[in-house]
């Protein structure tokens, strides 16, 4: 029952921002610029053909100065071809904003070594771009 | 998947798997699942910290090298914070090797790659997560 009562919680709590982003990639897409709770995030991979492959919603806090260099706080994974919602309310975290790119690439930049972060994959003529929503309420 | 039969599901097909006191040591998540295991919810507690930790998972068959291979998953948690992660329809092709998921806890943003390690540290405090996870 304590799972029940956090989820109903969650689920009721009202976001201030509903980010449409449609063929996002590789590409640092910065939609917020002051404090904010990532709420949740819908994941919309079908317009590509590889169900083998996994694309990531990688997401900074603030602008990073690349997203080849700079770690990411934040990494979810989408398994292609799938059209996923996931509930995530991360406070206190985003603090200077939010920068987030969908990519291929599993790995991250670090310190030591930059890592290319890649558009996400398909084959022939479809997209490399996904579709997203994020939602997300301003911090006081 | 409303809230009424997301819980339904939680209390009929998925099994919790409570760990108290994840830190920089690989800790085994499974299910049993041959296919491998579908994520539906997670709870990381930081409550007892004062900066941000790192909830990192890999999909891995056997305790992955933490500091050496990336992860699939980072979820960051604020300290004094908790959270209520669902994925409301399951994670699932993500953590497919069978019964070979493993989640840390650290206090270190960036993760190592093939070609630059980076050590994972502990949080200073004990951090807490518990892993709602079924089958494929």
């Amino acid at each position: 029952m304590a799972y029940g009562r956090i989820l109903i919680r969650d689920q009721n709590d009202k976001t201030d921002h509903k980010h449409e982003i449609t063929e996002i990639d590789h590409v640092a897409r910065t939609i917020e610029t002051a404090a904010v709770t990532l709420k949740k995030i819908r994941i919309d991979c079908t317009r590509t053909t590889l169900a083998s492959t996994v694309t990531w919603i990688k997401a900074w806090n603030g602008v990073p100065a690349s997203v080849n260099t700079v770690a990411p706080d934040f990494m979810w994974p989408c398994s292609l071809i799938k059209k996923e919602p996931h509930e995530f309310n991360i406070e206190g975290v985003f603090t200077d904003g939010l920068t987030i790119i969908a990519t291929s690439t599993k790995a991250n930049g670090n310190t030591g070594a930059s890592k290319t972060q890649a558009a996400p994959q398909a084959t022939g003529p479809a997209d490399t771009t996904i579709d997203i929503q994020v939602y997300t309420k301003l911090e006081t | 998947m409303g809230v009424k039969s997301f819980i339904e599901s939680v209390a009929d097909a998925i099994a919790v798997q409570e760990v108290t006191g994840l830190t920089n040591a690989a800790q085994l998540i499974q299910d049993g699942g041959a296919a491998g295991t579908v994520l539906h919810f997670l709870t990381p507690d930081n409550l007892l910290n004062t900066a941000v930790s790192y909830l990192k998972m890999w999909d891995s068959s056997g305790a992955p090298a933490i500091d050496t291979l990336e992860p699939d998953i980072i979820l960051p948690i604020a300290g004094k914070k908790e959270l209520a992660v669902q994925c409301i329809n399951g994670l699932s092709g993500i953590l497919t090797d069978p019964n070979e998921a493993y989640a840390i806890a650290t206090s270190t943003k960036e993760s190592g790659n093939t070609t630059a390690n980076v050590t994972q540290n502990a949080p200073t405090n004990q951090f807490d997560c518990d892993f709602g996870v079924g089958t494929s």
